[in-house]
């Protein structure tokens, strides 16, 4: 479609707009820290890790069980031959763990703390500046309180839950 | 030099759907179930705190031989095979669930196919340690 200039678009000109474009999108990046998110759900709650904490999504992951474990340690999981613990966070958060069986499993690392979480689903992995970290909620209680690390903006009024892993950690560590 | 003591010969067995390994060194014998002999037998899902109660399709008396040189026997389910494994065949048991797992005498794992088996040590049972 013609444009009511009196020249036609040049080149030079489109790569101006382009330059300009980019450049203020540095200018953003500069002035906003962000922070990569993984977002997930959980009975039907939204929640989220820190990206960094999250080694990777393993979609399809047998539990094997193992007796006397409580209920938050629903048994071992193999992954590529290494043996790791599966963490079920539903205990923690006013849910009925799911037992054994095959689930999906975001595999988390910080420090000596390493294991397979049980999530239902991934919603997205996304990068958030830091300002969109806001203070946990006032509304959770008891365990859930102290497992959050804050709540997450995500835009179009939804919200999640940050897990804090090292608090994890410190709960589930004997 | 000390002989390495792997190959180790371990008897693989299961109770209730998990699959379970144990140093065959442990086992002086096995038998059917009305062949256990006279001593008061212990179920292995109740020393393992199996929070239900599994059938045993095809139960066997394990005599087990403890360290004092004394027997006692334990029933389970599903034997499967012996099987020499090797030192890197084992894994040790994930540190979140090795302080609760050890409580039964579970040490290690084996992954076998598509199972793991869980490592067990008789003597590790609460009530063999009191014995």
């Amino acid at each position: 479609m013609a444009r009511p200039q009196d020249h036609p678009l040049s080149s030079r000109e489109i790569l101006d707009e382009v330059t300009r474009a980019h450049n203020s999108r540095d200018v953003v990046d500069v002035e906003e820290e962000t922070v990569k998110v993984v977002v997930f759900t959980l009975g039907q709650r939204r929640y989220a890790f820190p990206g960094q904490d999250i080694k990777e999504i393993l979609p399809d992951c047998q539990v094997y069980p193992v007796p006397s474990l409580p209920g938050y340690l629903p048994g071992l999981i193999n992954v590529r031959g290494e043996i790791e613990s599966a963490v079920d966070l539903r205990p923690f958060l006013g849910g009925t763990p799911s037992g054994p069986g095959r689930v999906m499993m975001a595999m988390a690392q910080r420090g000596d703390f390493r294991a397979g979480i049980i999530i239902e689903a991934v919603e997205d992995v996304t990068d958030l500046p830091k300002s969109r970290i806001k203070p946990a909620l006032a509304t959770l209680t008891g365990p859930a309180r102290d497992l959050a690390a804050g709540e997450v903006d995500l835009g179009e009024g939804q919200t999640a839950t940050l897990i804090d892993l090292e608090k994890l950690a410190a709960m589930v560590t004997l | 030099m000390q002989a390495s003591i792997f190959p180790l010969p371990m008897l693989f067995f299961a109770v209730g759907g998990i699959h379970y390994g144990v140093s065959a060194d442990q086992v002086g014998s096995m038998a059917s179930l009305d062949q256990a002999g006279q001593d008061r037998p212990l179920w292995f899902h109740q020393e393992m705190g199996y929070d239900f109660e599994p059938p045993y399709r095809r139960p066997t008396a394990l005599r087990v031989r403890t360290t004092r040189g004394g027997l006692f026997t334990v029933i389970v389910d599903d034997l499967e095979d012996m099987a020499e494994v090797l030192a890197e065949d084992i894994r040790p048991m994930p540190p979140l669930a090795a302080p609760h797992a050890r409580g039964r005498g579970l040490w290690g794992v084996i992954p076998r196919g598509e199972r793991l088996y869980l490592l067990v040590d008789f003597a590790l049972w609460p009530r063999r340690k009191a014995a």
